[in-house]
């Protein structure tokens, strides 16, 4: 029992970078890990991506992109309203805190494939003072039959 | 109350029982418990305490870790000084991610001097990062300093083109700070030679994945918009004295 837990105790920590770096926010998260992602079939031709986002942290809602494997872009994708946060500086903007769950509809070719993968690229930032540069992070979902 | 010299906020995980208790059997128990592309960077007697430092390098960056004597335990946390209440594994954290300053492409970056500009920063800055925009804003009411702004345009396609403007403009410093704390965009056109696309390749290549990434003299590095107080300190303490 012992190996497998330092194992991933191991891989987990090696693979945690950047917190070396930042002042005194040791646990400052990696993008990663403060923006988890998920995806589920919503149907034969929709997809539901969803981001857990850790406490203290924020994504903005025109920051999304999605692509296709083949890099298409999927411009019809139905994002919900984000909570209005007005800078006086940088105008108004919408984000996301703790959970997010945006559909995506699919093209009939592919939703033909029976699995689709995306490329989902999100961009936020952590209250505790930065901002983090666009994460491109890919799922895979197979898709039930129409 | 009894004070130890040293606290350690750690989780611990007992790894294997009775190895030799020297620098090899640490180094090799490492190298044993190692997977993926992490690989073991150095090891060594800890400054203070009976335990070795292990330094593991992931592919974005280094993580410390502590190693009994026995090569039994491996310790994954931070050593506070007990005393004095300095981080012991972020100070030693930052002087392994240390750069060489002279390595940074201050050529590209738009720089201010103020008073004797004793105390130098250089700033990977995006124009549209507020905590950007409050570092630097911090930063401007400090005297005897420059400010290197290393126009980092990562966060969208608006960053890039601003920046590119900006770099364009007859005035690089004001049209930077306009942007930056007036939100007035830079007249130029942004069609002149620049080095904003290296700029993204080389805070890419140095894993600079956040903004504002930043350095000192010193070559430490640190990321986000620390407050005044504490990046003064840290100033002072990386530049040379002051002299009279």
């Amino acid at each position: 029992m012992l190996r497998p837990l330092l194992l991933s105790l191991l891989l987990a920590l090696g693979a945690a970078p950047a917190a070396a770096q930042l002042f005194g926010a040791q646990d400052l998260l990696e993008p990663e890990k403060a923006f988890r992602i998920a995806a589920r079939a919503l149907d034969a031709r929709s997809v539901e991506v969803e981001f857990k986002i850790a406490n203290g942290y924020y994504l903005y809602r025109d920051r999304f992109r999605f692509a296709t494997e083949s890099g298409q872009m999927l411009a019809e994708v139905g994002v919900p309203r984000g909570k209005i946060k007005e800078d006086e500086f940088f105008g108004k903007s919408e984000t996301f805190r703790d959970l997010v769950k945006i559909r995506v509809p699919l093209s009939p070719q592919d939703a033909a494939r029976g699995a689709v993968v995306l490329k989902v690229t999100s961009q936020g930032c952590s209250d505790k003072g930065v901002c983090y540069v666009p994460l491109e992070q890919t799922v895979r979902v197979s898709l039930p039959r129409p | 109350m009894s004070i130890a010299r040293l606290a350690l906020a750690a989780s611990c995980v007992v790894a294997s029982f009775g190895a030799a208790a020297d620098e090899a059997a640490v180094r090799r128990m490492i190298q044993d418990k190692l997977r993926g592309p992490s690989q073991l960077e150095s090891v060594r007697k800890a400054p203070w305490g009976a335990l070795y430092e292990v330094v593991v390098r992931g592919p974005e960056g280094r993580q410390i870790y502590y190693v009994d004597e026995g090569a039994n335990v491996i310790i994954s946390g931070q050593a506070i000084d007990a005393k004095s209440g300095r981080n012991l594994t972020e100070e030693r954290s930052r002087e392994l991610n240390r750069v060489d300053w002279s390595s940074l492409p201050l050529h590209w970056a738009i720089t201010s001097k103020r008073g004797s500009g004793r105390r130098k920063i250089a700033i990977l800055s995006d124009p549209n990062c507020p905590y950007c925009k409050r570092f630097e804003e911090d930063l401007a009411k400090l005297d005897d300093i420059t400010v290197h702004i290393l126009p980092y345009a990562v966060l969208g396609p608006k960053s890039t083109r601003q920046a590119r403007a900006v770099w364009c403009s007859k005035d690089r410093v004001k049209a930077w700070n306009e942007l930056m704390f007036r939100r007035i965009e830079p007249p130029a056109a942004a069609d002149c030679d620049n080095p904003i696309d290296r700029l993204a390749q080389f805070g890419r290549s140095i894993g600079a994945n956040s903004t504002p990434t930043w350095f000192l003299e010193s070559g430490e590095r640190f990321s986000g918009a620390m407050p005044l107080d504490e990046a003064r300190r840290l100033l002072d303490q990386a530049s040379p004295a002051r002299r009279r």
